[in-house]
């Protein structure tokens, strides 16, 4: 991710002291418990006077966003929450919607589908942006995934604490999956992969996984590069047709 | 028992489940049809996020207002010469209705499809009377009853889980000698059916919406069968929860359209009805009308951040689009109302203690939040629950309670999380084993985490039972270590040529 | 133990239940202010089409939800019956019992006195006649009747219970047939809704309005769409032009 964005044009910062949005304990119903976690995040993001703060799972970039809501009354962390949350953005979101990229030059000669991540296409409400990234990819062809809008059965602590339920959640992602023949399955989330991988792997399907920020790093040609204002493309409306 | 369809345990009820292969196929079936089918309704009908946020201001208002637009109904209603009762508790709603039904000594009385009357649990109450026959003329639930009042798997399709020939089979029982086509099979009940509503002396209907200016109600049915419950016997019974009401029949017509097209993808259901009772010179329709408004637990969510749940229209678009439904069908739920709704609904309506796991039996995928045609944020609710679970009542006391809480704190130190970053490879180490060939390539090129001992907490084994753990990384390897260390990438060309421009 | 019924529609019972509950909500009663619908979508429905356009559109929609759908114009309609009863090879019809300048209007008044079947029952205006009826109603082959309105966007057709034509009526018998003039195609539910606000305003009274998309249908067995369950097994829409 950190190299995709400075071969287009970011200089990039990693603040030491941050470590986690909170989203596992949060989720889990720890709300206070969890306010620590938020309050160093966001003490660690604001250290550095940046633009835009940029993540490579949607998740828990929307986690971060939700931070405004949650801390909204407090006089301290509330003003800073809100601008937190007014500049994060997902990985993919950011390069098509903020630096207005479509083609980040790389190139791969394989077979994929994709694995779209529940937060960031229904809470972020992005569902569009990493599919035309990647369809300009050279050489690679998208094989759509069965169902793609079913979750893998990821859903943090849940994952864990309910294996009778995601169990069948990522069985019948896992075989959708293999039905496409794909030799890679590319994410924008890396719990999800690491669920669905973690099938696979169990089951014996040994489907190499890749986080899109990979895919886009790979074999790039940086003269391949293109501005979605210098093609013909309209944009792409992250909600699609709107309509579910 | 109340909104209680069993009393095993959660995990029981998810295993029971999963043994029931044609009841998962047919969800999944359903849901996939539906999913194409409530699309393009919903396409056609154009601007539909905006539709949306009429149909969720419509129902805001209404809440909003619930007392005032009740009491306008009720005198409505009461003007037209019906009669309303206000219920508290499903007991005084089931108590009401029996004296009701033991004053007009009914025989024959009809039901048609009603989520409220299961809560109250008016059939049981009414099978018991002597001299008292009680049917159910919605198919499903007509199917449901002849097999012993078996549960219902969805709230708009509670057959799902069964197939032809068991219905065929216990339509046997009735005397059917036919085969088992649906078709044929439909036709043996409207026989049976029919004789039935010509003597019915008593009918009993939910309520879709209630129609406060008019002191009518709404009913929305593909059958019909709804509208010969209100048409034949002399008596009715309306049994609404307190929620279901609207203004006037402006607002009532836009939900329907919504609830149509997010529950079976039509763009109204084949009947929709706005009815009371009998008007003078009509001769048939219901000489008595009688309302029961009941609220049963509902008050609870009344002016707390669960509110929004009570704008629900009971389309039922939300089990269709979820993936733990989807693997248990509605059984698991353990709940008349089972999926997001029912998670959300459940322990409001039928308290913590009973429903404690349903809203941690979600991945947070929030599917239903999008379906939702009157914008309930119900994955957000879900999580709510768990909040009220845990920060206020402290129901967990497991070790993963304990384990969720060290990562709290953990999470919320820097020193500490390096430090723990450390440990977790060396103490990962004993069950870890290097990448093998076969492995998926792009997570185990540091080692795999496969076999976990017994001792090890459900959290953690939770996972590994299942899958495969990739190795956490050494200090020396990791993201952070990398960053410090890396150089910086040139911009591309084209990337400076634009910023030149700009500088320009 | 104490009468529940009694308690019906007293103020006792009613007071104590919405106090209640404004006391949870937190929000005092008699506060309530007029809906005002933050779009106006249910009016943009259709809103382009003309009228010959409508009625293209009405004629597919109903096809869409199974509705035979005709449009006859007024000197045909009595040959046009005839046909239909034919057809269908109905033995008994049931008519409404309106009287007859309700026919003229539609040219039919000669028609209705003896229509091409073995046996016509007229559905009784007489309170005390609720169980014969009802037993017409339930044995008819085909019940012949007026709906007031064409919904054009979902192919419904509206009907009110009347002493004329009651509840029975519209849901009994095996086939249905609706005479809808062609003054009464509509956009929308919400036009149709509004014209029978209008009307009730107006003072009509009517204990039930009936919005018809089609034959009964059911998904509920394998979600196999089954027609004529319940309600009749097939519905006709008969547009009636030039009254």
């Amino acid at each position: 991710m950190v190299e995709v964005l400075e071969r287009l044009g970011c200089e990039t910062f990693m603040p030491e002291k941050q470590v986690c949005c909170g989203q596992p304990t949060y989720n889990s119903g720890y709300a206070k418990g969890s306010m620590k976690t938020f309050k160093n995040e966001i003490d660690a993001l604001s250290s550095i006077d940046a633009d835009y703060i940029v993540g490579p799972s949607g998740s828990c970039v929307f986690m971060i966003k939700e931070y405004e809501e949650i801390l909204k009354n407090d006089p301290v962390y509330g003003p800073k929450a809100k601008e937190v949350a007014n500049k994060i953005y997902e990985f993919s979101q950011f390069i098509y919607r903020v630096l207005g990229i479509v083609d980040c030059g790389a190139e791969l000669d394989a077979k994929v589908t994709v694995h779209r991540s529940c937060h960031m296409t229904r809470l972020i409400g992005e569902r569009t942006a990493p599919f035309v990234l990647l369809d300009h990819v050279k050489d690679m062809d998208r094989i759509p995934l069965k169902n793609v809008q079913l979750c893998c059965g990821f859903g943090g602590t849940f994952s864990a604490k309910h294996p009778e339920l995601s169990g069948p959640m990522v069985d019948e992602k896992v075989q959708n999956i293999v039905d496409t023949n794909a030799e890679i399955l590319i994410g924008t989330e890396q719990s999800c992969l690491m669920n669905i991988a973690g099938r696979m792997n169990r089951l014996g399907h040994p489907i190499k996984v890749m986080h899109i920020a990979e895919v886009l790093n790979h074999n790039v040609d940086p003269n391949r590069i293109k501005y979605l204002a210098d093609t013909d493309e309209e944009v792409v409306p992250a909600n699609g047709e709107g309509v579910f | 028992m109340g909104i209680s369809t069993s009393d095993k345990p959660f995990l029981e009820r998810v295993a029971e489940a999963k043994q029931d292969n044609f009841m998962q196929a047919a969800v999944a079936k359903a849901q996939d049809a539906q999913f194409v089918k409530r699309t393009k309704a919903r396409r056609e009908m154009g601007h539909w996020n905006e539709w949306r946020d009429l149909a969720e201001q419509i129902r805001q208002h209404a809440l909003k207002y619930l007392p005032d637009y009740l009491e306008e109904f009720a005198g409505n209603v009461e003007k037209q010469g019906g009669h309303v009762f206000f219920a508290e508790t499903e007991k005084e709603a089931r108590d009401f209705i029996t004296e009701l039904v033991v004053k007009k000594q009914a025989h024959k009385v009809v039901k048609s499809k009603s989520m409220v009357t299961n809560e109250i649990e008016i059939d049981k109450a009414l099978t018991a009377l002597p001299n008292v026959d009680v049917l159910e003329s919605d198919l499903a639930e007509f199917i449901l009853q002849e097999d012993n009042w078996d549960e219902p798997t969805h709230i708009v399709f509670p057959t799902l889980h069964k197939n032809r020939d068991q219905i065929q089979a216990e339509f046997k029982k009735l005397g059917y000698e036919g085969d088992n086509e649906p078709a044929h099979e439909a036709r043996f009940v409207r026989g049976y059916l029919r004789d039935y509503f010509m003597q019915a002396d008593f009918g009993i209907t939910g309520c879709n919406f209630a129609i406060a200016d008019k002191g009518m109600i709404n009913l929305d049915t593909n059958e019909g069968n709804a509208d010969i419950t209100m048409a034949m016997p002399k008596t009715q019974v309306v049994v609404m929860g307190m929620e279901r009401i609207v203004p006037s029949m402006k607002e009532a017509e836009v939900l329907d359209n919504m609830l149509a097209r997010s529950a079976v993808g039509q763009k109204l259901t084949t009947y929709c009805t706005f009815s009371g009772p009998k008007k003078q010179g009509e001769t048939d329709g219901p000489d008595d009308f009688w309302v029961v408004i009941v609220d049963n637990g509902r008050f609870r969510a009344l002016g707390t951040e669960f509110e929004p749940i009570l704008q629900c229209i009971r389309c039922g678009a939300c089990l269709n689009v979820c993936p733990i439904y989807r693997h248990i069908g509605g059984k698991g739920y353990g709940s008349i109302y089972p999926g997001p709704v029912g998670k959300v609904l459940s322990p409001i309506l039928g308290g913590y203690d009973n429903f404690e796991e349903l809203p941690y039996a979600c991945s947070l995928c929030a599917a239903c939040t999008e379906t939702c045609p009157v914008k309930i944020p119900l994955h957000e609710l879900i999580r709510k629950h768990r909040i009220v679970e845990m920060d206020q009542k402290h129901m967990d006391h497991s070790m993963t309670n304990l384990i969720l809480k060290t990562i709290g704190i953990g999470t919320g130190s820097p020193a500490l999380f390096g430090t723990a970053m450390t440990v977790a490879h060396t103490g990962a180490a004993p069950f870890s084993r290097m990448k093998e060939p076969g492995d998926v390539d792009g997570m185990y090129e540091g080692g795999k985490i496969n076999h976990l001992p017994k001792a090890a907490p459900k959290l953690v084994h939770g996972w590994s039972d299942i899958r495969d753990i990739p190795m956490p990384v050494e200090k020396k390897n990791n993201f952070r270590h990398w960053y410090k260390n890396h150089k910086p990438v040139d911009p591309a060309p084209i990337v400076k040529e634009k910023e030149a421009q700009e500088d320009d | 133990m104490t009468s529940l019924l009694e308690q019906a529609n007293s103020e006792a019972n009613r007071e104590k239940f919405l106090n209640r509950i404004a006391k949870a909500a937190g929000r005092p009663r008699h506060t309530v202010k007029a809906f005002e619908p933050l779009n106006d979508l249910p009016d943009q429905v259709l809103a382009d089409q003309s009228p010959e356009e409508l009625l293209a559109t009405a004629k597919t929609n109903s096809e869409a939800v199974a509705a035979k759908f005709y449009t006859c114009a007024k000197d045909d309609l009595a040959s046009f019956l005839n046909q239909y009863l034919a057809d269908i090879q109905a033995e008994t019809l049931l008519l409404p019992g309106f009287k007859d300048d309700k026919w003229a209007n539609y040219g039919l008044s000669d028609w209705v006195k003896k229509p091409e079947v073995k046996q016509t029952t007229v559905w009784s205006t007489d309170p005390g006649d609720r169980r014969k009826n009802a037993e017409a109603a339930d044995q008819a082959d085909l019940a012949i009747g007026f709906a007031d309105y064409l919904i054009a966007n979902t192919g419904t057709i509206t009907v009110v219970t009347s002493p004329e034509q009651g509840r029975a009526f519209n849901y009994l018998p095996e086939h249905y047939l609706a005479l809808i003039p062609k003054s009464g195609l509509v956009r929308s539910t919400r036009q149709a809704v509004e014209k029978y606000e209008a009307m009730m305003a107006d003072g009509l009274q009517t204990s039930a309005i009936n919005f018809i998309s089609g034959p009964s249908n059911s998904g509920d067995i394998e979600m196999e769409l089954v027609v004529g369950v319940h309600g009749p097994v097939d519905c006709a829409y008969v547009v009636v032009a030039d009254l």
